[in-house]
């Protein structure tokens, strides 16, 4: 079941992406060997079941035998054509079963592997897959695994690594993969090289990951460890101070974080301020009787403006007329009393009907008389120049009624706005003086900052040298000496050739085709 | 096993070719979360390949016969690979 034509993107990407799958995704080789296998198959050959499968070599379907798996693979080619004899019955030992029991079957005994190999002594002899020993296969490969990553096994690794790489010691890297994989020897050599280097690849991809894991939890640990310092070194750390004022009150919880800030005034300070509370108080009562006192000078003001419009209400000429009507009724019995006294004159003297010429067309008159009336004439005239002058008089008084008016509106809010001055001063006393009294708060406040800062770049610098090494660290931490041996290992031309030699492979051996070998296996 | 220099060049000719293609890196990551699916449950198998076809990665699927492991890890590489490469701002969202 498949895609029976690729596109040209996957077809294209498909095979070099899974040649680095397991490294791009180490716990993909397992995934698809739990996929493949039984559970309670051993942890070897559930790598060795999904490394084959992503290859493509292996025809796998999910409920087969691992052993029909492997088999596949070696069909398909991952032992490709320099596998010479592979038995038919090499993959139905009881290896594969997961049950926990000594191979009995086509494998030889590994007597001499632990002795000589890679791992000292300590694993029992005989411990291998193939051996005589009832040790199940599953628990071999964890105990050689927590042996490869124990500072000896890495140690012995290193050697042999070396040794391998300059002499190709091909008994020792049989042994080592035999005591590594449970797998034995014979085993082995039935699986070919190719096969050899898909087991080791699969579980140096699983000790890369689980060492990279573990190094990267290293590396975690270290920076939250530093992060906590750092945090600790920046919290804030307000600093107690008391002044002739008042002293600073800070709270903290069991943490040691500030919870709560405040301070207490002193006795001097609060005495003033009851003091000041009093002069406040009638302050505020004489603010509020303000309004009343004042009052009058409204009622005030809305008569001048009244007496204003009566001025403004006239028209200058208005005004002249009345001038000289009120000026003319208070001279009129004093005129008539003189035309009298200049009549009673001339009868008394006998001229009351005498005229006199005046010349020019002017008609003949008595000379008293036309002086008593050019006397009268020349009155009249300076009243009226006298009336419009008043005139102007009057509107500008009336105007200035108003000016007087307004003055005494706005003092009717400026008194009652002046009323607030004794309260606000008293206040604002009693502000400065809580300012004086809040001072040691403020004051360990700026200190406990300034020490804070202090700390906290004193903790930053600590912390980033911290995640400093753990990044410095992180690749040697991550650097997984098992995984890289066996996945050099596995990929060493002198390892291949000394296994192909070892299982009497000869570059010039005939090659089998996948016919001939489903031949051989009967499938 | 691969180097550390095969990985990374063959991570590099991966991302170039989705860049080249103009293939969506999200929908890369869907099928890769369904391809991981699959090796949890194997009959999710058919609706994961006629997701690569509705894609136009493939043209046709065959639904007889046995999963394809490679088939599989390539589209789980591939997601981890595209992963990586957003998050490090290589390979846009």
């Amino acid at each position: 079941m498949g895609l029976k034509k690729l596109g040209k993107w996957v077809k294209k990407n498909i095979k070099p992406i899974a040649a680095v799958a397991a490294v791009v995704f180490p716990p993909l080789i397992p995934a698809i060997g739990a996929a493949l296998v039984p559970a309670g198959a051993s942890a070897v050959v559930t790598l060795a079941a999904g490394a084959a499968a992503l290859s493509g070599a292996a025809s796998a379907v999910s409920g087969d035998k691992p052993s029909d798996i492997l088999k596949n693979a070696a069909l398909g080619g991952i032992v490709g054509g320099t596998v010479a004899t592979v038995a038919p019955t090499a993959f139905d030992s009881g290896l594969f079963s997961g049950s926990g029991a000594a191979a009995s079957g086509t494998a030889p005994a590994a007597s001499t592997g632990v002795t000589n190999g890679l791992m000292g002594s300590t694993l029992p002899v005989g411990a291998g897959a193939g051996g005589t020993q009832a040790v199940a296969a599953s628990t071999l490969g964890a105990t050689a695994a927590q042996y490869l990553t124990s500072p000896a096994g890495v140690s012995a690794a290193t050697q042999v690594a070396s040794d391998v790489a300059s002499k190709g010691l091909i008994g020792d890297v049989l042994t080592k993969a035999s005591q590594l994989t449970g797998l034995s020897e014979g085993t082995l050599g039935q699986l070919g090289s190719a096969g050899v280097q898909a087991l080791l690849s699969g579980y140096a991809a699983s000790k890369t990951a689980d060492t990279q894991r573990q190094a990267a939890q290293t590396a975690a640990d270290a920076q939250i460890e530093a992060a906590r310092i750092a945090a600790e070194a920046a919290r804030f750390r307000p600093v107690g101070v008391t002044t002739r004022f008042g002293s600073s009150n800070f709270g903290f919880d069991a943490q040691g974080n500030v919870i709560s800030a405040g301070y207490t005034p002193s006795a001097e300070i609060t005495g003033y301020q009851e003091r000041l509370k009093t002069l406040a108080g009638q302050g505020m009562t004489d603010i509020e009787g303000a309004r009343a006192a004042y009052q009058p000078l409204t009622g005030a003001a809305q008569s001048l403006f009244s007496l204003g419009n009566q001025y403004l209400a006239k028209s200058p000429e208005q005004a002249a007329q009345d001038y000289i009507t009120k000026q003319q009724a208070l001279i009129t019995p004093s005129r008539q009393t003189q035309l009298a006294e200049v009549q009673n004159r001339l009868f008394q003297q006998g001229r009351g009907g005498a005229a006199t010429a005046q010349g020019g067309n002017l008609m003949n008159t008595n000379p008293e008389l036309a002086a008593y009336y050019n006397s009268l004439a020349q009155q009249d005239l300076v009243l009226a120049a006298q009336a419009d002058e008043e005139a102007r008089r009057r509107i500008e008084f009336g105007s200035g009624l108003f000016d007087t008016g307004a003055n005494l509106q706005g003092r009717y809010y400026t008194g009652q706005t002046a009323a607030y001055a004794p309260f606000a001063t008293a206040m604002d006393t009693s502000v400065g003086l809580e300012n004086l009294a809040q001072q040691p708060m403020t004051l360990g406040t700026q200190i406990g900052a300034k020490t804070t800062a202090s700390s906290a770049e004193a903790g930053r610098l600590l912390s980033s040298g911290i995640t400093g090494a753990a990044a410095t660290m992180l690749p040697s931490n991550a650097y997984s000496l098992t995984g890289d041996v066996l996945g050099g290992i596995s990929q060493s031309p002198l390892v291949t050739s000394a296994i192909d030699k070892a299982f009497g492979v000869q570059p010039q051996q005939r090659t089998y085709t996948v016919e001939e070998l489903k031949t051989i296996f009967g499938t | 096993m691969a180097t550390a220099q095969e990985v990374q060049q063959a991570k590099r000719d991966l991302i170039e070719s989705i860049k080249e293609e103009g293939l969506d890196p999200n929908m890369l990551m869907q099928l890769g979360d369904m391809a991981e699916a699959v090796l949890k449950d194997q009959s999710l198998y058919p609706q994961f390949l006629q997701a690569v076809i509705d894609n136009d990665l493939a043209e046709e699927a065959d639904l007889s016969g046995e999963i394809d492991y490679q088939l599989i890890g390539f589209f789980v590489a591939t997601r981890e690979i595209v992963k990586e490469m957003m998050a490090s701002g290589e390979l846009g969202a």
